[in-house]
């Protein structure tokens, strides 16, 4: 009977332990997240053929090339190459355009083929990214292939951070 | 404190000491997400093999947590692929405990939770049944 208590007491231990985990781990997601976060830097590459990307952005996606859109809210008074780190190296993968909310420039510029200011909000629709759990501007980024498909986008706030976009890389690198 | 606490202790910290550094290992702050759906589905399938082992054996497998780790990291391979040699996810990857379908079952983390829970109560039950002597 002793014994029974034990392992009850020890499963209701770690029932608890991980059940709490679990609530702090929701209620402290960031406001700029998915909804859903299993759509959020899923890693894996949306079917070829499938999504075609709008044509939405003045001379892009341009037809035999990579093209990697970047959505944030703002980058103003921002180093570019800090807040978009590894862009030089993106740039030889593809064509690089930033869309940005309000419009405003980053201080660096260099490995960008293009800044768009979106406040009508219309590109990051046409893109279909997902909304954030604040409803506001998608921060994250959609890539498109040489036949001009999107193959992959999420929300990703972090992704600009320096040594953070590996990921853009890897998936970049990745399609056809 | 005698000797086998201390080997205890330590199992059980370096058993910790390794999950943090797989949390630590997504670098980004939905780690939580990712760490929490792979280690429950890892875990689970962990705590099903030990109860297996254990009922077919009559002992309790020895080490659990170092299953429960083994399963982790083998439900997270794809992550390391992805981490170490920029290996994207792909659909053969289920083969690693679902690695892709698990984070779509419905109710996210909190139905892996669940099946956690689940697998918990099945290896305890199991080995609540063996005689005191052969559980370590």
């Amino acid at each position: 009977m002793v014994r029974k208590h034990a392992f009850i007491t020890i499963w209701l231990s770690i029932a608890l332990l991980f059940g709490g985990l679990l609530a702090w781990a929701e209620v402290s997601r960031s406001q700029l997240d998915d909804p859903d976060p299993a759509f959020q830097r899923t890693g894996f590459l949306l079917p070829e053929d499938q999504v075609r990307a709008p044509h939405v952005l003045r001379g892009y996606p341009r037809a035999g090339h990579r093209l990697a859109v970047l959505f944030v809210r703002s980058v103003g008074r921002q180093m570019l190459f800090h807040e978009l780190a590894l862009q030089s190296d993106l740039s030889a993968l593809g064509d690089i355009v930033l869309v940005t909310q309000d419009g405003l420039r980053p201080s660096i510029v260099q490995g960008l083929d293009a800044i768009v200011a979106d406040p009508e909000e219309a590109i990051v629709n046409a893109f279909g990214l997902h909304r954030p759990i604040d409803g506001g501007y998608p921060v994250g980024y959609a890539l498109v292939d040489r036949d001009g498909y999107i193959r992959h986008r999420t929300l990703d706030p972090h992704c600009f951070g320096k040594g953070h976009n590996y990921e853009i890389k890897a998936l970049l690198q990745a399609i056809p | 404190m005698t000797r086998a606490s201390l080997k205890l202790c330590g199992y059980c910290a370096l058993f910790v000491l390794a999950e943090v550094l797989l949390y630590g290992s997504y670098r980004h702050h939905d780690a939580r997400f990712h760490w929490f759906l792979h280690f429950f589905v890892g875990a689970s399938a962990a705590l099903w093999l030990m109860a297996l082992v254990a009922w077919r054996r009559r002992a309790a497998a020895p080490y659990p947590l170092l299953w429960i780790l083994a399963g982790h990291l083998f439900a997270m391979t794809p992550d390391f692929l992805f981490l170490v040699f920029s290996i994207i996810h792909q659909d053969w990857m289920d083969v690693f405990l679902l690695h892709i379908r698990a984070h779509f079952i419905p109710g996210r983390n909190l139905s892996w939770y669940l099946i956690f829970l689940l697998s918990f109560s099945a290896y305890l039950k199991v080995v609540a049944s063996l005689s005191p002597a052969s559980v370590r």
